[in-house]
């Protein structure tokens, strides 16, 4: 091999980083050629020098620029040296999105056929972990919010305008409650106070539903009397 | 470098001018000392141009990943920060738009009550006194109208109905008056009231004022009416909608709720208390109890002057804040998803904490002892963080605070 075959590998030289074989080869070369002795030693002296130097933070525009060549940037699929995994990226954020959206799913499903697979269990006990619990206590309560919800969408009209106001608005503050512990638990799903905040925000749904649709058959039947009996069912 | 190499060469000419005595002894050598060092410096230049391209080539690639994964890591930060603050300011707004709500429908009242009360208004009194078994129940339903409970001696039950009506014509506000149907009846020992309106608009209601025994058991349901009930010693069950509900002296407070409507319960002395409320604000001062079990969806919970061995108070967007003693080996929960919660302990007493957040802030006044470390205020801040657990004295209550976005503080008063 020629000097020219080994200037490009002076800096891995240098940096260390070659492995056995080419650096017992590149060394035989370096006995031999003063010139790429003379070459090694400045590289060293460089590198030495520059791991001397404090770090230093680019300007803002380089980082633009930077960034804006990497948007321009082709991406290509595979054979990024080393970089397998960001071909495959894409493909493992479907996977996770695939079992996000069985998760989801699951919880809108209706529970019977989960619940009896339980039961099932039951007869052979199986260790079932605190958050699968959690996750199929969950289900319940999605579930029947769903059918509630489906009850109550068909004729708030029953109640008068400033109550139905005030359930809608109490139903949306739910609806905020139940959606930030959801997020919280997409990042922390073992995380107690998100635990313990959607299931107290999801049987605060499930209350105020029932009782929304209560209040609303009594008004449609005009009895006004039995909708002050349906408060006894709030919160509870 | 081109310039770098020039400059060499001018120098190199500038000695090799200098050295002309030398060299014109050997000039030959010179020359070639400058084109020798001339070669040499071209060919470093040529290698160090290669090793550049070489490191662009082949490293390039690297640095680009290391600089995207460093602003990937570094967005994704701030991605979560903003997440996390919308979040918090889209359940406060709906908070907020729920309290509104409230306040509408609470004023909504208001407006029909006055409506109510302009105009030429025509009302018929009823009265009937009525006998009360021993643990007797008083048992009353209204839909729109005022109802006041007192309790006190004897074993009777007396009781006053007012209906009104308010109608341009007095022979119609006279019919509707006869349609309103009070029925006042007493059934085992117990005494049922019920109120049956004419099904068509008009304006009016029925107050109620009642007096009974004291031990008497009292259950009231009412739409609209506010609903003021004092001095008992039997169970409470009241719940109105949209109306008010006061209790003043009651000892057993069982169930009190209302849908918009404000609680407020004062001065008992007893066994349980248990209010809920979906918006109202809901209020307890001066209370010494068994047991105060207090929630609320958006409502804000103020709780003075309490004493209690088990107080809970949940809350989903409204805020608690709590003052009072604490009992030795006392249990004291209080939780809110967004509301902030605020807990000023009264007297001497020691308390063991246990508090978490998942982003909110945390804080207190009294010096606690966590996990063995000396005494400190605890301050934390910062999403995600573990449960806090610590002491302060005798460590002789234990309280449990929780809010998932709001700030949790130990005050001291």
């Amino acid at each position: 091999m020629s000097c020219r075959d080994y200037e490009t590998q002076i800096g891995d030289y240098v940096d260390g980083t070659m492995n056995e074989a080419e650096r017992a080869s590149f060394e035989s070369h370096l006995a031999a050629c003063a010139s790429c002795r003379a070459v090694v030693a400045d590289f060293s002296v460089i590198r030495s020098a520059s791991l001397s130097l404090e770090p230093q933070l680019p300007p803002p525009h380089v980082w633009h620029k930077v960034a804006a060549a990497i948007e321009a940037e082709p991406k290509p699929l595979l054979g990024y040296g080393g970089q397998w995994w960001r071909a495959l990226a894409p493909a493992a954020a479907m996977g996770l999105l695939v079992v996000a959206l069985s998760w989801t799913a699951g919880q809108l499903t209706p529970v019977p056929s989960q619940r009896l697979a339980r039961n099932t269990t039951a007869t052979q006990p199986e260790p079932v972990s605190i958050l699968a619990e959690y996750q199929l206590a969950a289900q319940d309560l999605t579930s029947t919010i769903e059918g509630l919800e489906r009850i109550a969408d068909t004729d708030r009209t029953a109640l008068d305008m400033e109550t139905a106001d005030v359930l809608k608005a109490n139903l949306t503050v739910l609806d905020g409650a139940i959606g930030e512990s959801r997020e919280a638990l997409k990042k922390e799903p073992e995380n107690d106070v998100a635990q313990e905040s959607l299931f107290e925000a999801l049987r605060n749904k499930v209350a105020l539903l029932q009782d929304t649709i209560a209040l609303i058959n009594e008004m449609r039947k005009g009895n006004q009397e039995g909708a002050a009996r349906i408060v006894s069912g709030l919160n509870q | 470098m081109r310039p770098i190499y020039r400059q060499a060469c001018s120098a190199l000419a500038v000695l090799a001018w200098m050295a002309a005595p030398a060299a014109a002894q050997e000039p030959k050598r010179a020359e070639d000392i400058s084109r020798e060092i001339e070669a040499q410096i071209e060919q470093h230049i040529e290698l160090a141009a290669r090793q550049i391209e070489h490191l662009v080539d082949n490293h390039l690639d690297d640095i680009i990943d290391e600089v995207q994964r460093a602003i990937e890591k570094h967005a994704s930060k701030i991605e979560i920060k903003v997440q996390s603050k919308v979040a918090v300011l889209a359940q406060r707004q709906a908070a907020e738009a729920a309290r509104r709500e409230a306040q509408r429908a609470r004023e909504a009242e208001r407006r029909r009550r006055d409506e109510v009360r302009r105009g030429t208004e025509y009302t018929d009194k009823l009265s009937k006194t009525l006998r009360l078994g021993k643990n007797g129940t008083f048992d009353l339903q209204n839909v729109s109208g005022d109802v006041i409970v007192t309790g006190g001696g004897g074993n009777e039950v007396r009781i006053e109905a007012i209906k009104r009506v308010r109608h341009p014509n007095e022979s119609e506000a006279r019919a509707l008056l006869q349609a309103i149907d009070v029925r006042m009846e007493e059934r085992n020992g117990n005494v049922e009231v019920r109120t049956d309106y004419p099904r068509r608009n008009w304006s009016g209601g029925v107050d109620f004022t009642v007096s009974l025994p004291r031990d008497a058991n009292v259950i009231l349901r009412s739409v609209s009416g506010d609903l003021r009930v004092s001095s008992l010693n039997g169970d409470l069950r009241a719940e109105t909608i949209s109306g008010d509900l006061v209790a003043t002296a009651v000892k057993r407070i069982r169930q009190a709720k209302t849908i918009s409507g404000d609680l407020d319960i004062t001065d008992t002395d007893g066994d349980e208390v248990a209010a809920q409320t979906i918006s109202g604000t809901l209020m307890a001062r001066g209370i010494k109890a068994r047991s105060v079990d207090l929630t609320s969806v958006s409502g804000d919970v103020r709780i003075t002057d309490v004493e209690s061995d088990r107080t809970f108070v949940r809350s989903i967007s409204g805020s608690i804040d709590f003052s009072g003693q604490l009992a030795r080996n006392g249990r004291y929960e209080f939780q809110s998803h967004s509301g902030d919660v605020r807990v000023s302990p009264i007297g001497s007493g020691g308390f063991s904490i246990e508090a978490s957040t998942f982003s909110g802030d945390m804080r207190s006044d009294y010096p606690l002892t966590l996990q063995g470390n000396p005494p400190n205020n605890l301050v934390n801040r910062g999403p995600n963080r573990r449960p806090l657990r610590g002491t302060y004295g005798d460590g002789g209550a234990l309280l449990t605070l929780q809010s998932f976005s709001g700030n949790i503080t130990v005050v001291k008063r």
